[in-house]
């Protein structure tokens, strides 16, 4: 118990509340981050669809590399649109390229491909091939006037691609894969809002009407944080796994856009849903990877940049959520696009402020006052109550002008969670010394906690110890730190921490020494006083000595627990720790090889021993059989024990236990065989003999 | 009846047997194979009871991890099997599992699965194992006939078939569903000592051979082996000793000994034991004593003359005995040879266990057999076992010292521990055996004497002499056919009695499978508790998988191969600390043990209660031992801190220490406010017909994860540690 | 005094031994030869065992059983085939080599699973 509370010290958490994260518009960050990604290696990126995604972020964030790529990525471009075999994805990223760098092409080279494109659309039915097709035919579209693009069987088309959608407004990637994918919607968009800008005449109106049910179908399946932030999510896994919500969301972002762009008509997608999207590709933050970069760039880019057909998000920002009621900070807030560009006239408004941790609010209702110079909205002072603490401010904006409100979303009320910091006052330190029985106060020390303190005190067991302080707020009011310890810790290293409790303002912590000398482990000695008092609003959080405790105890009884050892320093605990060394068996000890082989040798001297011992015996083979069959059989059976034993030898070197017994069962009927023979047969000739 | 009018038929078939032996020898061997069908089917279907009243499955606690070895080594193949490191036991330290167990059982359920789906018979392996002992049982009976008739005749060896079928001592260990290695290694048993006794008959290399094999089997399959490996020498000692030493002794012990140990080595758990404990050490030097003798005589023949023979003798005994003697004091010394084991001292002195060593003698089996569980398992056995003794003294051969000390050491053995009744099952229906097939012999042949008295002695064959004399000792009784019918009528009347006795015990005591409980309602009807499995269900489905268990090492193999779940510790008790330090924890107030728990990794806790349904081998009352088991190792627990003037209770006036322990707490958590029984107050506690006496359980680190239906096991969940106050 | 009588028995006990032991049979002799290759080949490795100890345990044991075991085995075919012995009349000779033949083969079968 203890020992946790000492680590607690050190962690000043500051906690997120999660229903009133903020959301920052694209800043500085973001170009650096992109600048770091999409780095050139070797000279080129890696592929045309690389250079586009690259392309693409500069001109979103600003950037200016478009001359430096140009060099080194138009010869390929050009390459890719001059030959025939250009597979249709080549071509289409090629096109997309072309399209930002403007590459020195001809009509003819358009004119060709265009044709070889249309060819492809007509007997395309794949979603990705349609969309290449179409993709690229626009692109043409928009960087040549002179070739003709238009599409003649535009309805078919239109029907072919929505042929793939399904009943949730996800989309197939084929008619022969039945998986639905909300990737595959955001390109089956795109690509419908290609056919409608390419078709030659207007597209039957009731395909558009079941296309924008489909829209709306495909948000009903939109996913919610609780932090007010929304995404699609892809239930289909790519074979490169490289699909997640981002690019989801950003494929049917784009999607959305170029599609309502296309046409006329308004989609009527309610503002929250755009503004809830936007603040999901805003609460990504910084992707680590150029992919989701790309995705969250361009998606952002197309919500704001979308002509006014569906909603632009505003976003409310703060510059800084800290606020310091001692340095009288002001309460500043931002509106900006969420590119971070400017926004039509408005103001913002502090609606309600929420005590963290409880529900009630105070309602406010004040308007900012807005300056032009900084384009930032500023509370003079803060309201009374707004003591030190956790607090989750609500804002609202109104825009000036009434037609901003179709164009804008602005979501209704935007909470963002602020702290609110400030010195807190500390009065009516002291520590004293009590006698147990009736209280009376030994010694009495008056402590100066916002500066140094080496006091001296002797206690022994029959003695108490009492810490008593007042914490106040700037504002007079009692105030609660999250932690508020006391350590005492023994010369050999052995430390005790106590909770310091509280009764409004003021904080009192009684050690009863004869209670305690147990858990002291009946350590008599010096021990330093540490204090900590510390919250992440307290300006003046501190941790310090306060002195030094001379305790007596009494001599430990045998059966007392053993003071537990002590690290050596308390914050290994989360450094690296010791190195596990394994202690192996060690190898048992092996006679030298040179004794091994004498006794090799030494083991065959008695098989020497036997033969010659056969030999004077004069041993002789004249029971072996004579006549041809008997002989066979004999020689089989010898033969048969032979390939036995060295099965033996084979099965210690290599075989297995159960390959052996299978070639010992073959071996053993056959030695069976043999062996019954031979013997009757010699059992036969010896009762022969007998009866003779 | 069933088995009663089989009997019936079987003595009628022995009397028909006489009749007509001298008509056709075909016709007597149509009835005995007959018969020794009919004793065999006998056998299989008599242990089916459980299988047709519940359902086909495991039962008890062990053959719940001999079932999750088999399917693994049914899944995976032999060597896999045989180098399988189990973590999911005994966590931290998990288990070395082909090194740890006697794999006989598994390999030979395998090999009849293996068997079965080869024929294309499509059995899933549960059944295999639960139809295993049966199968092995009726093997048994078998071997059992061969052997009476080794031993005595082929009727004696019938009558121990038909015996042995259905003795109870038997049937507790081998009905179906009990997938023990009992149910294996006692047909293993026999066969080694039948084959050994024939090895010793014959004195054939071949019969000595196949000895070692089923000794082999025997090692393989039980650590039961040990009886084989001192009885055989200490029967061989005696044959020394009353100068009943041949040649055909020293081929069969030797040849069996040798390659036995040889073959008992391949066996992992065995291992170097052979050479190395002291429990195998009686083998080793009857079998340097038989080199020795035979040495002796062979010197004795060759010089054929006492006084240099003495000389001799004079010289080589001294000398042998002095290196013997040193060889075994330095072996003993420097560790080579282990002392014995726990286990092995409870068998020589039945108070050992109880004085040293609490993790035996907290098994009930483990127990000191009392005269009831003798009655209740051999029945009649118990009274015709001496009289098979008198009629195997009266005919003394080899093969009948044999059976006498096996009857003997068995029997004592049975005495010390419940469980080794047993081992004494087939001694005592031999020898039962012998006594019921010479008694109705000699009595039939009264009987049908009369009209012929002096040619009783030519019918007989091999073994009638002694009869015969008797018979015309008798004649001049008066009554003496009349007295004989009614000895007969008796002697039918006993054996009928014990068949139904053998019945019943098997239908009731015998046939529950203890893992799922039942009771009669107040109607008479059966209620099914099935609580158990619905627990391990539960973990099965709900808990994460890589979870620990905690429990009494009891539910420990059904905990991993039902609930599939890692546990602390098991019924495999080879780490007397590891079960401790849970008994401690078990025993400790609910923060000790949240320590310890954390310290172990715990994430559950299962405890078994059975204060609701009156289920009275739960947790509480195994409490005591595990008190007992944790102050062994640990002195902080200290047994009479739980007990009131040395009275264990639970109720209001418990200790203290007990009303606040860990197991307490979590057996009667939110008991107290439960009414169990009609007119009693709430949390009256059925088990033990006690009010409870904390009824305010407060659980502060764990909390009440699952309680099954019949509140049977209750599952706690360990919170994980605070962050702050 | 004793000591010296002791070694007059012993002198005249291998006297009659010897004498004794001419008239076994050959084939008997062979056997006991062959007894005796195989119980010195153990008592060599009991040797080796002794000087540098009984590390691979399993290869010191089963190369020791081997030959104890072969050297039993050899006994009893030994006491199976001799003539003298009234138990085995009736077992002929060729029957013992086939038991013997078999049980050295599982023996050794057994000694290699084991040599490691």
């Amino acid at each position: 118990m203890a020992r946790g509370l000492r680590f607690l010290v050190l962690i000043l958490s500051v906690a997120s509340i999660c229903d009133a994260a903020t959301f920052n518009p694209i800043s500085d960050s973001h170009r650096s981050a992109a600048l770091e990604l999409f780095t050139p290696t070797d000279g080129s990126l890696k592929s045309l669809e690389e250079t586009f995604e690259a392309l693409r972020t500069f001109e979103v964030l600003g950037i200016d590399k478009k001359s430096e790529i140009k060099g080194y990525t138009c010869p390929t471009v050009v390459d890719t649109l001059w030959s025939p075999s250009s597979a249709l994805k080549d071509l289409f990223q090629a096109l997309r390229v072309n399209g930002v760098l403007k590459c020195e092409l001809n009509d003819e080279v358009f004119a060709g491909i265009a044709s070889r494109l249309k060819d492809n659309v007509k007997d395309a039915n794949s979603l990705l091939d349609l969309h290449y097709s179409i993709g690229s035919l626009k692109l043409i579209k928009g960087q040549t006037a002179e070739v003709d693009v238009h599409l003649e069987d535009a309805d078919g088309i239109f029907r072919a691609i929505k042929a793939l959608s399904q009943s949730d407004g996800r989309w197939r990637f084929s008619s022969n894969n039945p998986e639905s994918s909300t990737y595959a919607a955001g390109i089956a968009l795109e690509t419908l809002a290609g056919v409608v800008a390419l078709a030659s005449h207007d597209i039957d109106q009731s395909l558009m009407d079941t296309l924008k049910q489909d829209i709306l179908k495909l948000f009903d399946g939109i996913e919610r944080y609780d932090d007010g932030s929304c995404y699609f999510d892809e239930k289909l896994v790519d074979a490169q796994g490289n699909w997640g919500p981002v690019s989801a969301s950003s494929s049917i972002v784009r999607g959305l856009t170029s599609f309502a762009t296309s046409t006329p008509e308004s989609l009527n997608l309610p503002g929250d849903r755009v503004l809830c999207l936007a603040k999901f590709f805003l609460g990504i933050g910084v992707p680590g990877n150029f992919k989701d970069l790309y995705h969250q760039i361009d998606a952002l880019a197309s919500l704001e940049n979308n002509r006014q057909v569906i909603s632009i998000p505003l976003i409310l920002s703060l510059p800084s959520s800290v606020l310091s009621v001692t340095r009288k900070d002001q309460l500043k807030v931002r509106v900006n696009t969420v590119l971070g560009s400017a926004v039509p006239p408005l103001s913002v408004k502090l609606m309600q402020i929420f005590t963290s941790g409880s529900k009630d609010a105070s309602i406010i209702d004040q308007e900012l006052k807005f300056d032009p110079e900084t384009k930032l909205h500023v509370l003079d002072a803060l309201p009374e109550n707004v003591d030190v603490g956790k607090y989750i401010f609500t804002f609202e904006i109104l825009l000036h002008d009434p037609e901003h409100k179709k164009i804008y979303a602005t979501g209704g009320r935007t909470k963002v969670s602020v702290y609110v910091t400030g010195v807190v006052n500390i009065d009516q330190a002291e520590i004293a010394i009590l006698d147990s029985d009736l209280g009376n106060v030994e010694t009495k020390k008056r402590l100066d906690l916002t500066g140094e303190n080496t006091i001296a005190l002797s206690a022994n067991h029959l003695q108490k110890l009492r810490l008593t302080f007042q914490l106040t707020t700037p504002f007079g009011r009692a105030f609660k730190p999250h932690q508020a310890f006391l350590r005492l810790r023994h010369e050999n290293g052995v430390e005790h921490i106590f909770l310091v409790r509280s009764s409004g303002k003021n904080f009192e912590i009684t050690l009863d020494f004869l209670g305690l000398v147990e858990k002291f482990f009946y350590l008599s000695g010096g021990y330093d006083i540490q204090l900590t008092v510390g919250d992440s609003v307290m300006e003046n959080s501190f941790l310090q000595p306060l002195g030094y405790l001379d305790l007596d105890l009494p001599d430990a009884p045998e059966k007392a627990a053993r003071p537990p050892p002590q690290p050596v320093d308390f914050s290994s605990k989360y450094g690296p720790r010791a190195e596990i060394t394994h202690i192996f068996r060690s190898p048992d000890k092996r006679p030298p090889t040179e004794l091994s082989f004498a006794f090799l040798g030494l083991v065959l001297l008695p098989l020497g021993g036997f033969l010659i011992g056969l030999l004077l015996l004069r041993v002789n083979l004249r029971n072996f059989p004579s006549s041809t069959l008997p002989a066979f059989f004999a020689i089989s059976f010898h033969i048969g024990i032979a390939a036995v034993l060295s099965l033996y030898v084979v099965f210690w070197l290599k075989l297995d236990l159960f390959t052996t017994l299978k070639a010992l069962g073959i071996l053993g009927i056959s030695l069976m065989f043999t062996g019954h023979r031979t013997l009757s047969h010699l059992a036969s000739t010896s009762a022969k003999l007998k009866s003779a | 009846m069933e088995k009663a009018s089989d009997l019936m038929s079987k003595l009628q078939a022995l009397l028909s047997m006489k009749a007509w032996k001298l008509k056709t020898k075909q016709q007597e061997l149509l009835i005995r194979v007959s018969i020794l069908l009919l004793v065999y089917v006998l056998a299989f279907i008599t242990r089916l009871f459980s299988v047709l009243r519940y359902e086909s499955m495991i039962h008890e606690f062990d053959p719940y991890f001999n079932y999750r070895t088999t399917l693994y080594l049914t899944q995976n193949g032999f060597y896999d099997f045989w180098n399988w490191f189990d973590s999911e036991s005994w966590y931290p330290l998990g288990r070395i599992i082909g090194g740890t167990l006697y794999p006989g059982l598994m390999v030979t359920a395998a090999i009849i699965y293996w068997t079965l789906r080869f024929l294309r018979f499509a059995v899933h392996i549960r059944e295999v194992c639960v139809l295993t002992a049966p199968f092995f049982a009726s093997n048994t009976t078998l071997v059992a006939y061969f052997f009476g008739k080794e031993l005595w005749d082929s009727g004696a060896g019938l009558v121990a078939a038909a015996l042995i079928a259905i003795c109870p001592g038997y049937i507790s260990r081998s009905v179906a569903g009990s997938y023990d290695n009992e149910g294996v290694a006692i047909f293993a048993l026999l066969l080694t000592f039948y084959l050994f006794v024939k090895a010793v008959k014959t004195g054939l290399l071949a019969w000595a051979l196949a000895s070692a094999f089923g000794y082999f089997y025997m090692v393989s399959a039980w650590g039961g082996y040990v009886f084989i490996i001192n009885l055989i020498p200490l029967y061989v000692l005696v044959l020394l000793v009353t100068g009943r030493y041949s040649m055909r002794l020293y081929v069969a012990y030797n040849c069996m000994y040798i390659l036995g140990m040889l073959l008992a080595m391949q066996i992992r758990f065995v291992g170097f034991q052979h050479v190395q404990s002291g429990e195998h050490m009686a083998a080793m030097g009857v079998f340097f004593l038989m080199q020795v003798f035979y040495f002796l005589d062979w010197v004795k023949h060759q010089l054929n003359d006492p006084k240099l023979f003495h000389a001799f003798l004079r010289i080589t005994v001294s000398s042998a005995v002095g290196l013997g003697a040193i060889a075994l004091g330095l072996g003993t010394a420097s560790g080579y040879i282990s002392p014995w084991t726990g286990r092995f001292y409870s068998l020589l002195d039945p108070t050992y266990a109880k004085d040293h060593i609490p993790i035996i003698a907290s098994v009930s089996e483990h127990q000191p057999t009392a005269w009831s569980s003798f009655m209740f398992d051999f029945h009649i056995l118990l009274i015709l076992f001496p009289a098979g003794l008198y009629f195997c003294f009266k005919r003394l051969s080899d093969a009948t010292i044999f059976i006498v000390m096996y009857g003997l050491t068995s029997m004592y053995f049975a005495g010390v521990m419940v469980r080794l009744i047993l081992v004494a099952t087939p001694a005592v229906c031999l020898i039962s055996a012998i006594a019921v097939s010479a008694t109705i012999k000699n009595l039939t042949q009264l009987v049908r004497e009369k009209p012929k008295t002096t040619h009783s002695g030519s019918a007989k064959g091999t073994t009638g002499t002694k009869t015969s004399s008797k018979g015309s000792f008798d004649q001049s009784l008066p009554f003496q056919k009349n007295g004989a019918i009614a000895l007969l009528l008796g002697v039918f009347y006993l054996l009928s009695r014990y068949a139904i006795h053998c019945t019943w015990v098997t239908s009731e005591a015998y046939s529950s499978p203890s893992i799922v409980l039942a009771a009669r309602g107040a109607h008479g009807n059966r209620i099914i508790f099935d609580d158990y499995r619905e627990a391990y269900f539960w973990l099965r489905q709900n808990t994460p998988p890589d979870a620990k268990v905690m429990s009494w090492w009891d539910y420990g193999y059904q905990i991993t191969a039902m609930g599939n779940r890692t546990v602390i510790v098991d019924n495999n008790t080879w780490n007397n600390t590891h079960i401790a330090t849970v008994g401690r924890a078990m025993s400790s107030y609910e923060d000790e043990a949240y320590e310890i728990m954390q310290s172990l990794d715990v994430d559950y806790v299962l405890v078994v209660f059975g204060g609701v349904t009156g289920y009275s081998s739960d947790d509480i009352n195994k409490f005591l031992w595990m008190v007992r088991i944790g102050g062994g190792v640990f002195p902080v627990i200290k047994e009479p801190d739980y007990l009131v003037n040395g009275e264990y209770r639970v109720d209001r006036g418990a200790a203290p220490k007990m009303l606040n322990c860990l197991m307490y707490k979590l057996s009667y958590y939110r008991f107290g406010e439960l009414t169990t029984e009609f007119g009693k107050p709430p949390g009256y506690d059925r088990a033990r017909g006690v009010e409870i006496g904390n009824k305010d359980v407060k659980l502060e680190y764990l909390e009440e994860a699952f309680t099954t239906s019949n509140w049977i096991v209750r599952i706690y969940k360990v919170k994980p540690p605070n962050n702050r106050w | 005094m004793a000591r010296s009588s002791t070694a007059k028995d012993a002198q005249a006990l291998i006297q009659s031994l010897r004498s004794a032991y001419a008239a076994t049979p050959t084939n008997l002799k062979i056997i006991d030869l062959y007894i005796i290759f195989a119980v010195s080949t153990a008592l060599i490795q009991v040797v080796y065992m002794a000087l540098v100890g009984s590390f691979p345990f399993n290869s010191f044991l089963s190369g020791v059983l081997s030959c104890v075991g072969t050297a039993v085995l050899a006994v009893c075919l030994r006491i199976q085939v001799n003539k003298e012995n009234k138990e085995f009349k009736d077992l002929p000779p060729e029957r013992a080599f086939a038991d013997f033949v078999l049980c050295n083969l599982v023996l050794h079968l057994v000694i290699m699973n084991f040599l490691g």
